[in-house]
């Protein structure tokens, strides 16, 4: 395999991975914030707070993705 | 910005309770306060109803009540007629005296509006009542409606005789029934001895309605047979049931005649107590809550053998007015004191944010999260910058921008009674201004397709990611920086010099980060890295020393600087997603072809551009800007007026 594949499977990796973790952990936190929202309707703002707090794991990934790329080729 | 606000002490004689109540209500300033930190030092007692006064409020509400119901049931009238016979609303509700038969004379004006309240009760239930009955035999007949027309005609033809009787039956012509006529004919003449007529008409494609007239003496035996062949027998309403077929489809059809005309003419008769009454029902129901209101605020006052003391908080701005008004009603009878606000007491004192007009809608987006509270720092004028700046950055495309922004525009426009969504449109107007303003900059409209109009990017986002890179951690850190700077001025504001001092430590500590990625990076001077080298530990050091465990948390802020990535990495997928459509388009090799899925494709980048930038941009702030500053749990201020 060329480097510059392995170069695209890291990136792929990097924000892959990041992306499959920020799913699961806003899976769980959004079948929870359903319900405080049902019961409690002005916690949206809170709710919606803690539900995208793991999507810094993808643009972290996504970050990465792009240093590998742009530094390694 | 959160308007100041001052504690107040107002001291009334007990007999002017009542009007100071009225006053304030109508003033509409000042909220009250039920605990006053005073009550725990001063051996205030809370003012307390005497039983005459409850039942005096559980009448009232009974009145309320049945003013409301009344309301319901009397239609909206648009020319009320003015006529002075309802008793008049000037009535003597305040500043009664004490002395004897004080409360009697309280009570009795309340209790000619009940009176009168009951004779209109009365006149609209009967109304009410009758048109019930009307619209219900209405109802009814609708049902029997279909089968009394098409039976009509043969009834004319029948004569009354005790030796005839005759049934209705309904069939359905299913595959069951399908020979159910001749059926009918052949049971008949076999029971009859052929002595019947049998008249029939269609009720609809599947349904027949059949008169059958025969002697009396069979009358029993065909109604078995019919009920064992399965065949329904006409059913009539309760109230004609015992009467015979003809005659109780006469009565039918002369009611079906009668009840619309009766049905009007009661509701004319309740438009008219409508347009002779709803006005004054209305005014007596305005007053009535109004005096209950004033009931239930007063059970927040105080009072002492003669004087009555109300707590509460003012706008410091309108305290001048309250002070004139009470002056003028009473004449220095009334004291209204203005109490120090100790720094312990800013978390029970409510919260009021006063930002000028074109800020206002931007305070939706703080109460989203929480109120601050008194003393600490309104966030909108901050938001009102930044969170435009971010979605811009993020959605950054000129064709995506304008949609947003007439979308905005109508919603803003057809929103009038919603106060949250007009608010929020206005935001996202200006958001989509900016996005405007960032397509020009990154070249875009719909993507690359901007380059067909001669728009040509100053910053390419499909290519320059590493100046996009640092551009964000750029926009970031100062933004941190100047989360953490109003943290710093609000701690220095609080008084607590200790977490000013750390907060300077942070704000060190992210500047000293950023130049030293910087140096290590080639962006600046090497010798930059290491001035910021001892720069962060020094930082880190004033941190821990004046923070101690919580000084450490400033680290925090160095992975906040970083999630401004988001700026880049959400406007990069957005862009990417603009280019994926395009493409395909292209590939199409026909024109319908492309433009659907061109179209297609762009639709749903639009869809993400209104929520993916909007989420982003608040999390941005909600969590790595408020962390530092941000002190929610504001008390609202709910001043005591007239809720009507």
């Amino acid at each position: 395999m060329t480097d510059i594949g392995l170069i695209a499977i890291g990136a792929g990796l990097a924000i892959g991975l990041a992306a499959l973790a920020t799913g699961l952990a806003q899976a769980k936190i959004g079948s929870a914030a359903v319900g405080a929202i049902l019961e409690k309707p002005e916690s949206l703002g809170t709710v919606l707070i803690l539900l995208v707090i793991p999507e810094t794991l993808v643009i972290f990934g996504f970050t990465v993705a792009i240093l590998i790329l742009f530094t390694l080729r | 910005m959160i308007e100041p606000m001052a504690k107040v002490r107002l001291v009334a004689p007990r007999t002017l309770g009542d009007r100071v109540t009225a006053l304030l209500q109508d003033a509409g300033v000042l909220h009250i306060e039920s605990t006053p930190t005073e009550a725990a030092q001063i051996p205030l007692r809370p003012q307390v109803m005497d039983e005459p006064a409850r039942q005096h409020r559980a009448e009232l509400e009974r009145l309320r009540d049945e003013l409301h119901r009344l309301l319901l049931l009397l239609p909206e009238t648009r020319s009320p007629i003015s006529v002075p016979r309802s008793p008049s609303l000037a009535l003597p509700l305040e500043g009664e005296g004490k002395g004897e038969g004080g409360g009697q004379r309280r009570t009795e004006p309340w209790k000619r509006i009940a009176q009168f309240v009951r004779q209109i009760g009365s006149r609209v239930d009967y109304l009410t009542g009758r048109l019930k009955v009307c619209e219900d035999e209405l109802a009814l007949l609708s049902k029997y409606e279909r089968a009394i027309e098409a039976l009509a005609p043969f009834l004319r033809l029948l004569k009354e005789s005790d030796e005839i009787d005759h049934l209705g039956v309904t069939i359905e012509e299913e595959a069951r029934h399908a020979r159910a006529l001749p059926l009918l004919h052949e049971m008949m003449a076999k029971v009859t001895d052929n002595r019947y007529e049998l008249f029939h008409s269609r009720l609809d494609e599947r349904t027949l309605a059949v008169l059958l007239v025969f002697p009396r003496t069979h009358t029993t035996r065909l109604r078995s047979l019919l009920w064992e062949e399965g065949i329904t027998e006409l059913r009539l309403p309760a109230s004609v049931s015992e009467k015979p077929l003809a005659q109780a489809l006469r009565v039918l059809l002369k009611k079906k005649a009668d009840l619309p005309a009766r049905a009007s003419r009661y509701r004319a008769q309740l438009a008219d107590v409508a347009r002779t009454w709803r006005e004054d029902l209305l005014r007596y129901h305005d007053t009535v809550s109004r005096r209950l209101e004033q009931i239930e605020a007063a059970a927040s006052f105080y009072q002492t053998e003669l004087a009555t003391i109300i707590y509460g908080w003012v706008p410091s701005r309108a305290l001048g007015a309250l002070r004139g008004r009470l002056e003028q009603e009473f004449g220095g009878r009334v004291v209204l004191e203005e109490c120090p606000v100790h720094r312990a007491e800013w978390g029970t004192v409510p919260v009021v944010l006063n930002n000028p007009l074109w800020l206002k809608p931007f305070e939706s987006l703080t109460r989203l999260i929480a109120l601050p509270r008194y003393g600490s720092i309104d966030p909108t004028p901050y938001l009102a910058v930044f969170f435009p700046l971010f979605y811009g950055m993020i959605l950054g495309d000129v064709g995506y921008g304008l949609l947003v922004l007439i979308a905005a525009t109508v919603v803003r426009r057809r929103s009038g009674q919603h106060p949250l969504i007009h608010d929020l449109a206005f935001v996202l107007m200006v958001a989509s201004g900016a996005a405007v303003l960032f397509g020009f900059l990154f070249g875009e409209l719909f993507g690359e397709l901007g380059a067909a109009f001669g728009l040509h990017p100053l910053l390419d986002r499909m290519e320059a990611f590493i100046p996009l890179l640092y551009l964000s951690i750029g926009i970031g850190a100062g933004h941190v920086c100047l989360g953490i700077l109003l943290g710093a001025f609000g701690a220095w504001r609080q008084g607590d010099r200790h977490e000013c001092l750390a907060k300077v430590g942070g704000l060190g500590l992210v500047s000293s980060f950023v130049v030293l990625i910087g140096g290590l990076s080639g962006l600046f001077p090497p010798l930059w890295a290491k001035v910021a080298s001892a720069g962060f530990a020094a930082s880190l050091a004033l941190a821990l020393a004046f923070g101690g465990a919580r000084g450490a948390l400033e680290l925090h802020n160095l992975v906040n600087v970083l999630s401004y990535l988001r700026l880049m990495g959400i406007g990069v997928a957005s862009a990417a997603l603009a280019f994926a459509a395009n493409t395909l388009g292209h590939m199409a090799g026909h024109v319908l072809l492309a433009v659907v899925i061109g179209v297609t494709l762009h639709a749903i980048n639009l869809v993400f551009g209104l929520l993916s930038p909007t989420i982003q941009s608040l999390r941005l702030h909600y969590v790595e800007f408020f962390e530092n500053f941000f002190a929610a749990g504001g008390k609202p201020y709910r001043p005591f007026k007239r809720s009507l």
